[in-house]
Parts: C-alpha cells; structure tokens; sequence
C-alpha cells in the first residue's frame, strides 16, 4: 500500500469526534428505550430524539464556519475518503430511496430492484469515467467545469439551467420526506413541518458551505446507517440467530418461496416494457417475492437499471461531493467506500423486505378478521396498513400496505418498543436532510457562482463573493420549501424525475474527458437535446401519452444527449490547441487543479491589463 | 508528476484499464436478471440462485470492480509515475 503525504492536514482528532458522536447516538437511544419502560410518554420522548438529533446537525454545520472560498465551495479539499463516501452513499439513496426502495421490495418483490441496485452500481461508473477527472480539475460546480472545458460562457450558462432542473426536483423530493417524518415524529402541521426541514438544512448551509456540508452530512449518514443497520440486526438475531441479516436471510426466504407456494400466490406476467411499480398508496402485495417479472418486464427491468446507472454517474450534487477528497487517489477510494456503503443499505433493505413478508405470510395470513394479531392492529391504528379483504380469515394479498411506511412496519409488527421505531423515522430524517442539503448546495453554489458571479471567469473579492452564495442558499432553500409545500406529487417520482434528467446530463459530461474533439457547440447541442427529450419523455409519460415509465425515460434521453453531442461536434471545426492541452491534463492525476489554474491565470491576466 | 512523453502510454494503459473494467461489468448486469427466472430453481445459500446473483451478485460484483480497479490504477499512476506523492 503506497503512503502518502497530505499537503493540508486534516484534524487528527476527526475520527475520535466521529466516534463520541455516535457513541452519544447509542446512548441516548438506550437512554430512551429505558425511559420508555420507566412509562414516560411516548411523543415526549420522540421530541426530544428528533430536536436533539436536529440541534447536533446544526451544531455541527454552524461550527464548520469559515471566511474563506476555498473552504465554502470545495470544503478545503482535504476531506478523508471514507467521510466522503459516507455522504455519497446515503444521498445516493437518500431518505426518498430508504423508504420508498424498502416499500417496493417487499410489496413487489424482485421486480423492486432493479431501482436500489442500478443506483449502486452507478457508482462503478462514476469512478471508471468520471469523478476522479473532475477531482483533477477541481471545480466547485458542473457549470464551471464545462464553462471552462469548451472556453464558453454561453455553455456555462445553458448548463447552469438544466443542471438545476434536477437538483430542485431533489431537494423537494427530499423536504417532502423530511416533512413526513417531522409530521410523524413532532406533530406539527404539513406547511409548518417543510419550513422547519428548509430552514434546518439552510442554518446548516449557510455558515460553511460545502465545509459544513461534508461533516453535517457525515453525522446525519451515521445517524442513517446506525438507523437502518441496527434494527434489521436485532430482527435477524431474532429470525435467524446471526446478526448479518444481509446475508443470512437465505432461509426464510427458502420457506417464504414455500408458503407462497402453497397459500397461491397469484404470480403476474409483465410486457416486456411494462413498468408498474407500487405507488404512494396503500397497497397489497403483487406477485411472489423471488419470482420476476410480475409488474416489470425483463427490458424495462434491465433499462430502468442502467438508467438508475447513468443518473447516479451524471448526478451533479454527488459529482461535486467527491471534488473535496485530497487527491485523485482518495476520490477514488471515497467511491469506493459510497459503493460498499451503499450496498451494505440495499442489501439491509432486501433483508428487511422479507423479513416483513415472512411475518406477513406465516404469522397474518390464516387468522381471523375479526380478531387481528396486536402487531397489525397497531399498524391499522397508526394507518399504515389496512384491512382491505372481506374474508373471514385473513389472506395474505388481504392487506394494504403503506409503501413508505414499510421501513418502520417491522417492529410494530414484531412488537418491539416504539423507541425503536422512533430512531428509524430519525434515521430517515437525517438521510433526507444529507440529500437536501446535498443538493441545495450545489444548487446555490451554480447560482452563486455561474449566473451571478459570472458569466466572467474572473470572481469578485472573497467577502462579497460568499455573501452572494450565502444568500442563495437562503434563496434556494425558500424555494424548495415552497415547491415542496404546494407540490403533492409522489417523492419517489420526483427523485426518479430528477436522475432522469441527471441521466441526460451524463453523456456530454463524460465526452468532454473521454473525447478530446469535443466542442461548446456539440456540448450545447448535447445539453439541450438531452434536456428536452427527457422533459417531452416525462410529461407525456405523466399524461399517459407515451408508454414510457420515468425510470425508462434514460433510455431516450440519454443517448439522445450522445448523438447530439457526437454529431454537431463532427459538424464543428476543431477545438484549439491549448484546450485538447487541457484535456490532456485532465486526464493525468497529480499537478495542480486545473480550476485553480485557470483562476490565477485570469488574476495575473487582469493584474497585467491594470 | 509526470513527464510529457508518459502522457500517452500512460492514457493508452488507463483507456483499457477501464474498458476491461466496465464491459464484464455491464455485461454481467444484463445477464444476471434475465436469465434470474430460470437461475431461481438452484438455491445457494438458502436464497433462490436468481434473486441472489440479480441482488447479492450485482452488489458484491460493483464492490469488487471498484475496489481492483483503484488498486489497479494506483499501481498504473505509480508506473508511470503520474502519483501525488510530492
């Protein structure tokens, strides 16, 4: 294993702080369970678990303040990999993917899928095409890799506006989440509940940027995973006697297949480009759990992954993320962390799905209506699934289910205490807050940055310039809570809209480091016919016009973007000399940032001109 | 840093670095599901052999690839000596 030498130190506390932070996590959960069997009320407890919780994230961002740009747009560009991979992994998934992906897998089974693993493995892609380049480069924001890849403001700006096409769809897929969860937890009204989630993750934000982005989201994730991993443990120690519920839960998927088999299960055979997933209503489960291709077909299944693929690999809030590693050595290995992590959740989920249908088929299915077992009168009682057959014993396709109640169904299905149903809602609270914030984020910095600071290359004087990206993080966030209060749509469809549209952004973003030849005019044409497929694809899809799913509307979109881009380059004359000279730089790891580059060169430029 | 003249070998090597990495892998992620149907009367690990490869299989698969290919293009910048040791 090679050694190396950081330029910039990082504290070597960092880890020691992770470390009492969750340690405090634990203990105060366990604080909690006790007092919970002490017989203090419940909704007590759950206030002080969320605001605890949220006053620590803000404490965290607050005290990550900084006066420098440096720091507030790339985090100081010293952040070790694994913290790094931490927030990639969990906004990834984001708290939309923790409940909506656990949802369908265990309503639809296999067919479920093809949307959890297409987004780990984008990842593979990520880091074979595209992260480790742009941590070369070493631009705080996708506009202004391109901008100064094609020498072209005009590139800057188009790319500034359908970049932000897909981060907004995020941040309000992600406020919507954050709003249940807060509803749930606290209490408050919708309207109330979306101001408190923006203005958390704006106070967050606003003191350092990218800094207080990196270690806020680094807490929030621990407090995820901690979340997700510690129940389903607890469950597989119960089931299965090991606590690896993601690999040992082989066998009772074995006698789940069983069951199935003989309480005949319908099983459903999908068209070939048939996508139907579950929505946001209660539902009851379709088809057996191993079996494919009950609600999707096997096209739509293999598109819609390699669709999650490229709108993971193109998605700008993630591509940024790992611009703030040390070198283009920890960019990869940070990948390599969001990938392992990542995967650890999705496998967690398929684990929790059958799980949940086990006790679904052994235990439910086979007693009485008229005396329900007490796990699932809880869950009727708390409305997250209901009684939706007329038959005097239960069946297991007799009962609905709340597609994003799924997560936190399990231990009230169990009995286990609420407490450990409050920490979940908490973990999928603090994910959403991570991918919010994630891409409110990069969101102000590309209005911060490339519309108002530019479209000159040259940035004002670092004072006013963090005062023009803090204000737009306070902008930002006002308007993602608008549009998440008004908007009424499903989260999950909106995040999937949102790596559609990041999908289209991929093709142009990987020629421009794998294609030398690439021009600003085929990197336009590429953006806007990206762009404008994939928004035909969706509305028409939405209106019923077009047979095409969201998650299939990549498959349009995508090489639409390519084409345009590979023919009007064809068309175009020939990049200048001393940018194929860029290019070639930016494929060499080692050396300094080309971003950085280029802005002392405009600096030493204008101090010659004067 | 490296020099001028590795540049090119250098690109050549990481171009078919990364296409041996990525054409198994994509091909792997088509295959897998489709034939998971038919896979799902073995059993391997108590799982049914076509859910786990479409689940299991394709998660540990990325995590392998990434994981040789870091190692892999770490040792290729240190032969060509395109590291940031300095």
């Amino acid at each position: 294993m090679p050694t190396r030498a950081r330029s910039q130190r990082v504290n070597p506390l960092l880890g020691v702080y992770f470390g009492i932070f969750a340690a405090s996590l634990a203990g105060l959960v366990i604080l909690l369970m006790i007092f919970e069997q002490l017989g203090v009320v419940d909704s007590r407890l759950r206030s002080v678990m969320t605001l605890g919780s949220l006053a620590l994230y803000a404490a965290i961002g607050v005290t990550a303040y900084t006066k420098l740009p440096h720091d507030f747009l790339l985090s100081g560009r010293r952040v070790p990999s694994f913290y790094v991979g931490l927030g990639l992994a969990v906004s990834a998934l984001g708290g939309t993917g923790l409940v909506a992906f656990t949802g369908i897998l265990f309503l639809a089974g296999f067919d479920g899928l093809c949307l959890p693993v297409g987004l780990v493995t984008g990842f593979v892609i990520s880091v074979l095409l595209i992260a480790p380049f742009l941590r070369k480069f070493g631009a705080p924001s996708l506009p202004t890799f391109l901008c100064l890849r094609f020498e072209s403001n005009l590139v800057r700006l188009v790319a500034a506006s359908v970049v932000v096409v897909p981060l907004l769809l995020l941040v309000v897929a992600e406020l919507r989440i954050a709003q249940m969860s807060i509803v749930w937890l606290l209490g408050l009204s919708d309207g109330l509940a979306v101001l408190m989630a923006a203005t958390i993750v704006a106070v967050t934000l606003a003191a350092g940027g990218t800094r207080s982005l990196t270690w806020s989201s680094a807490a929030q994730a621990l407090t995820a995973l901690t979340t997700v991993l510690l129940p389903a443990a607890i469950v597989a120690v119960l089931m299965t006697n090991l606590p690896i519920p993601q690999l040992s839960h082989g066998p009772i998927l074995k006698s789940l297949v069983r069951l199935e088999e003989v309480q005949a299960i319908p099983v459903g055979f999908a068209d070939r480009l048939a996508f139907d997933l579950p929505g946001q209503q209660a539902q009851a489960i379709v088809g057996r759990y191993a079996t494919p291709f009950a609600t999707v077909g096997p096209l739509a299944y293999v598109l819609a992954m390699l669709g999650m693929m490229l709108g993971l690999a193109g998605s700008p809030s993630l591509l940024a993320r790992s611009s703030a590693t040390s070198s283009v050595y920890e960019a990869r290995k940070s990948i390599g962390w969001a990938v392992f992590l990542s995967g650890v959740v999705v496998l967690t989920m398929s684990a929790q799905a059958v799980f949940t249908r086990d006790v679904l088929v052994s235990q439910i299915a086979g007693s009485p209506t008229s005396s329900l077992p007490s796990g699932l009168r809880a869950l009727v009682d708390m409305g997250w699934a209901e009684i939706v057959s007329r038959a005097p014993t239960l069946s297991a396709t007799g009962v609905a289910f709340k597609r994003d109640a799924v997560l936190q169904s399990l231990p009230v299905l169990l009995g286990f205490p609420s407490s450990l149903v409050n920490l979940i809602v908490v973990g999928v609270l603090a994910a959403a807050l991570a991918t919010a914030a994630g891409s409110l984020n990069q969101m102000a910095t590309i209005l911060g940055e490339d519309v108002l600071g530019g479209p000159v290359a040259e940035p004002h004087e670092p004072g006013r310039r963090l005062l023009v990206d803090r204000g737009m993080i306070a902008v930002v966030a006002a308007v993602g809570a608008l549009v998440a209060a008004i908007s009424s749509r499903d989260p999950l469809d909106l995040m999937l809209w949102s790596l559609a549209y990041s999908a289209a952004l991929f093709p142009v973003i990987m020629l421009a480091i794998w294609w030398k030849r690439t021009s600003a005019l085929g990197a336009l044409a590429g953006l806007a016919a990206g762009c404008a497929v994939t928004t035909l694809g969706l509305l028409l899809g939405a209106a019923g016009l077009f047979p095409l799913a969201a998650p299939l509307v990549p498959a349009i979109g995508a090489p639409a973007a390519l084409v345009a881009t590979l023919v009007v380059t064809r068309l175009s004359p020939n990049p200048k000399r001393h940018i194929l000279e860029m290019v070639r730089d930016i494929r060499v790891p080692g050396g300094e940032p080309i971003y950085d580059r280029e802005l002392r060169l405009a600096r030493q430029q204008r101090q010659r001109r004067t | 840093m490296i020099e001028r003249k590795e540049r090119k070998p250098y690109w050549r090597h990481t171009k078919w670095q990364m296409l041996t990495s990525l054409v198994p892998f994509l091909v792997i992620m088509v295959v897998f599901p489709i034939y998971a149907g038919r896979l799902n009367g073995f059993k391997f690990l108590g799982f049914p052999l076509g859910y786990f490869l479409a689940c299991h299989g394709l998660v540990l698969i990325a995590i392998i690839t990434v994981c040789v290919f870091v190692n892999r293009q770490d040792a290729l910048d240190h032969w060509h000596g395109a590291n940031e040791d300095a």
